[in-house]
């Protein structure tokens, strides 16, 4: 963990400007950083929601080394005055020491000022205005708009709220720029270009994150026991580490499964878990993947592993596997299996979800090594959480726990372990987790069963207006009536395939006016799979509001199907409008009317399809 | 498959299965591969190894040569070996054919270097 006691030598202070998403992951992953690296730093301003962060670090060797794995971090600035008001703000510059300014100002460097402004546009003639008040700065050198070896930045906080930006701005800085974070990563591996992807692959962000979490470095050894496409190890072999993955299900090891991405019919031959370590030069990390059963697992009882990083199954998109014999008829997907009697693909039966998780914590703790982590991701249902429902063993202790909302009901927790010393025999992991896809499928097939009461309560997670139609939400409804949550923009969309999911999750109370209300997303967003729409109507608690296509992003149906691949739900549009469809806890699908316009592969006519959310 | 992952398994959670270690290679598409040079992580992963099954492995697959039959002292320092290690654990890999426990020859295929360890039904 970082240092909370005051650094005994002579400190900086650092501005860290913060990507405006994953909130409660920003203070952990740098907290895993920091205590990775052996950075000790002290925090300063740790604002709860703010995208900012103040914290005093030794050196800017530090603060470049604490950055060089930091997603959630956009920039660092060397702090040199910060205040409430323009006043505050200079007084504050004019306290920094002059000895810490001047070098980099000196008549041999070049510099340039940038002045931005967060949440509110500034005209330039504001801006240079604002540079212009710095012109008190000991400024030697030649300024350099392109180049610069110095860059000021003069920013400019006004708040999360649309609303109030007519005021000032909330908060002022001015800093000098030391080095961005990571961010630029995940372009570099979205998922839109990833050689092999599957309905379960892990946003890149995410991933990176997660190995953060696990403080993988070079020389570690990394596994996953629910592989999968291999997405979270991707990550963490970017990060230095070794991986081994494996899964219970051959298909995906084998790359045989139904492609997920709309324009794609078959699978590739080049399409592997190893396709995707060699697409991005980390061929190197890659060790091995191997089919096998967690609650049956063949590895040897040593401790090797330096950090398991896993996202298990929720019980809701993946159906659990584990080999027994169950009286029951085979699934479909059994019988495709049994190609040959060489390959005998045993028949599963399900088990329950908190088998699924006992049985990684129990790996876990035989497994890891001293000081190791384990990472997973666990499937929530908000209104019955508390703590207790976090998987435990006596030799485990709980380092990081955070929440992505999904949707009202439900979210998903990244959790961190740490492993603090070997079990003794016998000591095994205790797990109570809520199988979110019994808790609603259960709920909702039994309706008819179900007392006027329980029936009525049942309405509020399946909301529906005037018509019957489902909706998402019924603002007001959920307990938690927090702010609105951050966007993910999206860019403008075209495509042919109109499966328009959207993950949307707010909790605003009310919505005055959709085009300044921001929306977050919990999970999938688009894989290559767009929708052009020029109007997009949105209806929301019986009212009927316009929302620019920008504020939204097209997920792909993929994400919406139970079971393991996109395509159990019928792609058609639009969605059935009254029955209310079970999907998977990452996505939602929206009630809306488009107006179509043009673009090619596009059906004219104007579609409804509905929301529906648990 | 690698012999590093080789290694690393055993067949012991098998019904009646005492020791279950090593598995027997039985190898029928080999293949090698060019992996960059990682001394810390070799170095780190010689201790969880198991050298004789090591050993065994490698004579499965026609690579005996290059192992001496135990791991000596100050090894950290012998480049060579390292190198050599590094190859045989991590370079070459079995493509295709099978690992079969010791005690009930039960055979577990390999194919596209992915070995299968599901049990049947009536295993479990």
């Amino acid at each position: 963990m970082t240092a909370l006691s005051p650094l005994r030598q002579p400190a900086k202070r650092y501005l860290l400007w913060c990507a405006n998403e994953h909130i409660e992951f920003r203070i952990p992953e740098i907290n895993a950083i920091s205590s990775m690296f052996n950075i000790p730093l002290m925090w300063i301003d740790k604002p709860k929601e703010d995208p900012y962060l103040i914290v005093e670090m030794r050196n800017e060797g530090d603060a470049r080394r604490l950055m060089s794995r930091c997603m959630l971090v956009r920039s660092c600035f060397e702090l040199w005055g910060q205040g409430n008001t323009e006043e505050e703000l200079h007084s504050s510059i004019k306290l920094f020491p002059l000895d810490m300014m001047k070098p980099h100002l000196a008549p041999e460097k070049t510099f340039r000022v940038r002045v931005e402004s967060f949440n509110k546009t500034l005209k330039n003639a504001e801006k240079l205005k604002k540079i212009e008040s710095l012109s008190y700065l000991p400024f030697e050198g030649k300024v350099d708009l392109k180049h610069a070896s110095t860059c000021l930045h003069l920013l400019e906080y006004y708040g999360l709220h649309p609303n109030e930006t007519h005021r000032g701005p909330y908060k002022l800085f001015l800093g000098r720029w030391v080095v961005d974070g990571q961010r630029e990563l995940i372009s570099k591996f979205s998922l839109k270009s990833r050689t092999y992807i599957g309905s379960t692959s892990m946003d890149a962000q995410l991933s990176f994150i997660m190995a953060n979490f696990a403080q993988v470095q070079p020389g570690s050894t990394i596994v996953d026991p629910f592989v999968g496409t291999g997405s979270v190890l991707v990550a963490a072999a970017q990060f230095g580490g070794h991986a081994w993955g494996w899964d219970i299900d051959y298909l995906t090891l084998h790359a045989r499964t139904k492609p997920t991405r709309h324009s794609q019919k078959e699978r590739t031959a080049g399409e592997s878990i190893l396709s995707n370590f060699e697409q991005y030069g980390l061929k190197h990390k890659y060790l091995d993947v191997v089919v096998m059963d967690n609650a049956r697992p063949f590895w040897r009882d040593v401790p090797y592993v330096d950090a398991i990083i896993t996202d298990p199954p929720y019980g809701i998109r993946e159906a659990m596997e584990r080999v027994g014999t169950v009286k029951g008829p085979k699934t479909a997907e059994d019988t495709i299996k049994q190609q040959s009697s060489s390959h005998h693909f045993p028949s599963k039966m399900n088990y329950n979800l908190s088998d699924v998780y006992c049985d990684l914590i129990n790996f876990a703790a035989r497994h890891l090594v001293v000081g190791g982590r384990l990472v997973f991701w666990l499937p929530v249902f908000r209104e019955d959480y508390d703590e207790n429902h976090i998987p435990s063993h006596p030799c485990l202790r709980i380092v990081f726990n955070c929440e992505q909302v999904l949707t009202v009901h439900a979210s998903r927790r990244l959790i961190t372990l740490v492993k603090t010393r070997h079990p003794q025999e016998g000591e095994v992991g205790k797990c109570q987790v809520t199988d979110l896809n019994a808790k609603f499928r259960d709920k909702f097939f039994q309706a008819a069963s179900l007392t006027k009461e329980e029936r009525a309560s049942l309405k509020s997670m399946f909301p529906r207006d005037k018509r019957g139609q489902g909706l998402a939400y019924r603002l007001g409804e959920s307990k938690n009536k927090t702010k609105v949550l951050k966007m993910e923009a999206a860019s403008e969309c075209s495509s042919g395939q109109h499966n328009m999911l959207l993950d949307i999750c707010s909790k605003l109370p009310h919505l005055a006016n959709l085009s300044l209300v921001k929306f977050t997303f919990g999970g999938r967003v688009a894989m290559d799979h767009r929708v052009y729409t020029r109007q997009f109507e949105f209806k929301l608690g019986g009212r009927t509001v316009n929302a620019a296509p920008r504020h939204f992003v097209c997920a792909t149906l993929c994400s919406a199907s139970v079971g393991t691949n996109s395509g159990d739900l019928s792609p058609t549009w639009p969605l059935p409008g009254k029955k209310v469809v079970p999907v998977g806890v990452r996505t939602m699908v929206v009630a809306a009317r488009t107006k179509v316009g043009k673009g090619k592969e596009w059906k004219s006519g104007s579609y409804s399809p509905y929301i529906t959310s648990y | 498959m690698k012999l590093m992952t080789h290694n690393m398994l055993t067949s012991k959670g098998m019904k009646n299965v005492k020791e279950g270690f090593p598995l027997k290679i039985q190898a029928e598409e080999m293949r090698n591969v060019d992996i960059d040079y990682d001394r810390d992580f070799i170095t780190r992963m010689i201790p969880k190894l198991d050298w004789k099954a090591l050993v065994f492995a490698a004579q499965c697959v026609g690579h005996k040569e290059d192992l001496p039959d135990t791991l000596p002292e100050g090894y950290e320092n012998d480049n060579e070996l390292l190198k050599r290690l590094h190859h045989v654990l991590l370079e070459v890999e079995v493509v295709s054919g099978c690992l079969e426990c010791p005690e009930t020859q039960r055979k577990f295929p390999i194919s596209n270097g992915i070995p299968n360890m599901l049990l049947n039904e009536d295993e479990v």
